[in-house]
């Protein structure tokens, strides 16, 4: 009875796991349609007036004096009215400040430091002789949380855009993101669709070919990403229900995220986190706001491509995730707490956060349940086919949504390559993720200390 | 177990069912571009001949081919300016391009819609004239912006005059494009906005002052003066009311502005002096360099620089002789700024 119980009870779980992502699915199908719809219009020349709110992009950097130029020479070159950059070395140990210094012409600059947010302290800042609008904070080293606070001081525009260093960013990136600033005046923050870099050829710090990596861990990730931003992210945005912005390339009203205390700088999600805590220091405080996804590809990321690069990096994740919804429980069911509360939240706890100990428990659970002879093997096996199949059928959902949008992937074997992915990562990755992700939640419950995480960079697709 | 078999196979059918349609999708993509290249290889060479000479032979277009031929011929209106849009203008109309909008936008699905309204627009086609005010009133935020557009394409001065409610009322209406697109009738809307801006309510007014400011528009003293001492005045209001403000005639108001309780005020009537004030104002300014506010210190600062009565050894002077350390370093920083020496002790 107990075994039946518990069978149905995991079962249960998988389908209303499945369904969920399905719902988020088909919500973003519609976004999608809608915004190609739009496709005419967007394949005008383009006029800016110039009226768009200025920004100021930020860049925080630890130890990146092999990316760094090149990552700040295309920001310098991004198509927008009027903003500034603000790169942040964090207490470097390597020679990010010098070759920065050497290549951009920086002056020690006078500046009124404004400490609206406690940050570690400033050492120096510096001004670009050829590039007014380019400014670098040397700090001591505090995290990147720290680091994009102290950026976040000393800006002067209304908005501001985190980007890591090592992000290849579109041309019109800034352009595709502020939009909806322009169309809703209560927005406090939009964040883009980012992709994997690797496997792409970039020149001169903008992608100049989209492909696929030949590396299996890269290309298992290049369908992940577009699980996770494509009906994900743009699922929730449709409910203004989106708990994350990526810290890859995500805006934000400067004057809000003051007001919300900046990121926290004691966690490793402080992407996620601010995003959570925005949500519910807003519906606190009744505050009219709106959060928004850009499904538009505007940012490339390289990705692990190894197994012990990959799998740091998502116990981190797991972690940062953690941190974020235990620092903003108050969200949860609140009063005021609407979709993000009473839906966005719980479902985030339940199969995003407990996913990892449930979906593991249930593997464990049917094994056992097996090898005692409690549950048939035919049983055992109707479990793998649904936990499979419905697995398979969210990856091509994935896949449809991305030919049906932005159809970047030009080849017909990139399509096969990506379909042959999507039915593969079923079958140990996802299994593999997951147990990576318990390690998360576990390296979480033993309060590890939090850190920048290492990211072995190959940077083969950058273009010499 | 049958109901999770049953759950499996559906699910199993609906990826096969996915993964076809990717495919699908993918080969229509692919004939669509073909189609497109062949369509624009042929007609591309036809307008352009056509901004010279009008009256040159088109063409048969295929039924099939509208979409395209309205997306080409679109593109090419907005690329270009003045007489070559009025030939293209011709070419359409002969091939009744016209009556084809029309029809898509009172029957065809939403991209249709679009293209439509986009191409009445650039046509000013009168006739679509209630069709379109329907369209600027749909809660589809795109289509009613483009519509709006396309009206005040048709007939700046009724353009406005229909639309300014909505204007000031569509908060989903993109302030920046909405702005380009008034700035065709740049006038008609300036007057009407002066007739009706003091009886607006603060979030309407709010968007007004931004489009007046956006515009470069010239409100009236009296008007000024009007919202900046309205009582009940939201902060916001107030400081999008001195970023448009203007002329020795609000000078006394402005001043009264900077001891706002709230930061943003202050920091507007200080970049309003910075403007307009007098010499007098350099007294007010100096002490604006000891706000309690950073942006405000910011502002006084830059005001104080970019006086034109000043003057190098004006500035010099009022550098040395400030005693304020948070005051003195941000002079300092606006001089760096601006490549000026610095005078701080």
């Amino acid at each position: 009875m107990i075994v039946e119980a518990l069978t149905w009870i995991v079962l249960g779980y998988f389908i209303l796991l499945n369904v969920g992502y399905l719902t988020l699915n088909l919500l973003a199908v519609a976004a999608l349609f809608r915004n190609n719809q739009e496709q005419a219009l967007e394949d005008l020349p383009q006029v800016y007036a110039g009226l768009e709110p200025a920004i100021s992009i930020l860049v925080p950097a630890f130890n990146e004096e092999a990316t760094i130029v090149a990552a700040v020479r295309s920001m310098l070159q991004l198509t927008y009215s009027e903003y500034e950059i603000i790169v942040i070395n964090d207490g470097s140990r390597d020679h990010t400040l010098e070759v920065l210094a050497k290549e951009f012409s920086l002056l020690p600059f006078p500046e009124s430091f404004r400490g609206k947010i406690t940050t570690q302290p400033i050492r120096a800042l510096y001004r670009s002789m050829h590039y007014p609008n380019l400014r670098v904070i040397d700090k001591d080293n505090g995290g990147k949380a720290d680091s994009l606070n102290a950026g976040i001081n000393s800006a002067r525009h209304p908005l501001f855009c985190g980007v890591d260093a090592d992000s290849v960013l579109e041309r019109d990136s800034l352009q595709r993101v502020v939009k909806p600033f322009l169309r809703h005046p209560e927005m406090v923050a939009s964040g883009g669709t980012v992709r994997v870099a690797n496997g792409c050829e970039v020149k001169d710090g903008f992608l100049t070919r989209v492909g696929l990596p030949r590396n299996p861990w890269a290309l298992l990730q290049v369908v992940e990403y577009l699980r996770a931003f494509l009906f994900g992210r743009l699922g929730w945005s449709q409910l203004n229900a989106m708990l994350i912005i990526s810290g890859a390339f995500g805006l934000f009203k400067t004057e809000t995220v003051i007001a919300v205390g900046g990121y926290r700088t004691q966690t490793i999600g402080e992407d996620m986190e601010l995003v959570v805590r925005m949500h519910r220091l807003l519906r606190q405080r009744g505050v009219p706001y709106r959060i928004e996804f850009v499904p538009e590809p505007v940012c490339w990321t390289e990705v692990p491509e190894d197994k012990a690069t990959l799998k740091n990096q998502r116990i981190r994740w797991q972690r940062g995730l953690s941190e974020s919804l235990t620092s903003n429980w108050g969200l949860m069911f609140s009063r005021n707490g609407g979709t993000p509360g009473w839906l966005a939240f719980p479902f985030m706890v339940l199969f995003e956060w407990l996913g990892p100990l449930i979906e593991l428990g249930g593997y464990g659970f049917m094994v056992f349940a097996v090898a005692f002879g409690l549950v048939s093997w035919t049983a055992f096996a109707i479990f793998m086919f649904v936990a499979i199949c419905l697995g398979i059928l969210l990856s091509a959902s994935s896949l449809l949504l991305e030919e049906m949008s932005f159809h970047l992937y030009p080849k017909a074997w990139h399509l096969a390559a990506l379909v042959l992915v999507a039915i593969v990562e079923n079958f140990g990755y996802r299994q593999l993720n997951t147990f990576w992700r318990l390690l998360g939640l576990y390296r979480w419950a033993a309060q590890r200390e939090s850190q920048w995480g290492a990211m072995k960079r190959k940077g083969n697709w950058q273009g010499k | 177990l049958l109901v999770a078999f049953v759950t499996g196979s559906v699910a199993l059918a609906l990826t096969a069912l996915l993964v076809l349609l990717t495919v699908a999708l993918r080969i229509g993509l692919k004939r669509r571009e073909r189609h497109a290249l062949r369509f624009t290889a042929l007609w591309r060479p036809v307008l352009m001949n056509a901004l010279v000479d009008p009256a040159c032979e088109l063409p048969l277009l295929q039924a099939r081919d509208w979409l395209s031929f309205l997306k080409l011929w679109n593109y090419l209106q907005e690329s270009l300016r003045g007489e070559a849009t009025t030939s293209l203008n011709q070419v359409a109309r002969r091939v009744h391009a016209d009556t084809q909008a029309r029809g898509l936008l009172r029957r065809g699905n939403r991209a249709e819609r679009l293209l439509a309204i986009l191409t009445l627009g650039n046509l000013r086609d009168r006739e679509s004239w209630d069709d379109l005010l329907a369209s600027a009133d749909s809660r589809d935020n795109i289509a009613s912006l483009n519509a709006a557009r396309a009206l005040i394409q048709i007939d700046p001065m009724a353009g406005v005059e229909h639309l300014m409610p909505l204007v000031l009322a569509r908060q989903d209406w993109d302030v920046a494009r909405l702005a380009r697109m008034l700035g065709d009738a740049r006038a008609a809307f300036g007057l009407l906005l002066t007739r009706s801006i003091v009886s607006l309510k603060a979030h309407q007014l709010l968007r007004a002052l931004q489009l007046v400011e956006a515009l470069r528009l010239q409100l009236p003293a009296a008007t000024l003066r009007y919202l900046l001492h309205r009582q009940h005045q939201p902060p916001a209001v107030l400081a999008a009311t001195l970023r448009v403000a203007h002329g020795a005639a609000v000078l006394t108001t402005v001043r009264e502005h900077l001891a706002h309780t709230d930061w943003r005020v202050r920091a507007q009537a200080v970049h309003a002096l910075s403007r307009f004030g007098e010499p007098a104002d350099v007294t007010l300014l100096t002490a604006r360099l000891g706000d309690a506010e950073w942006w405000v210190r910011y502002a006084a600062a830059q005001a104080l620089i970019s006086l034109p009565f000043l003057g190098y050894e004006g500035l010099a002077e009022l550098q040395s002789s400030i005693t304020d350390a948070a005051a003195q370093q941000m002079l300092a920083q606006v001089a760096a700024e601006r490549g000026l020496p610095s005078h701080s002790k």
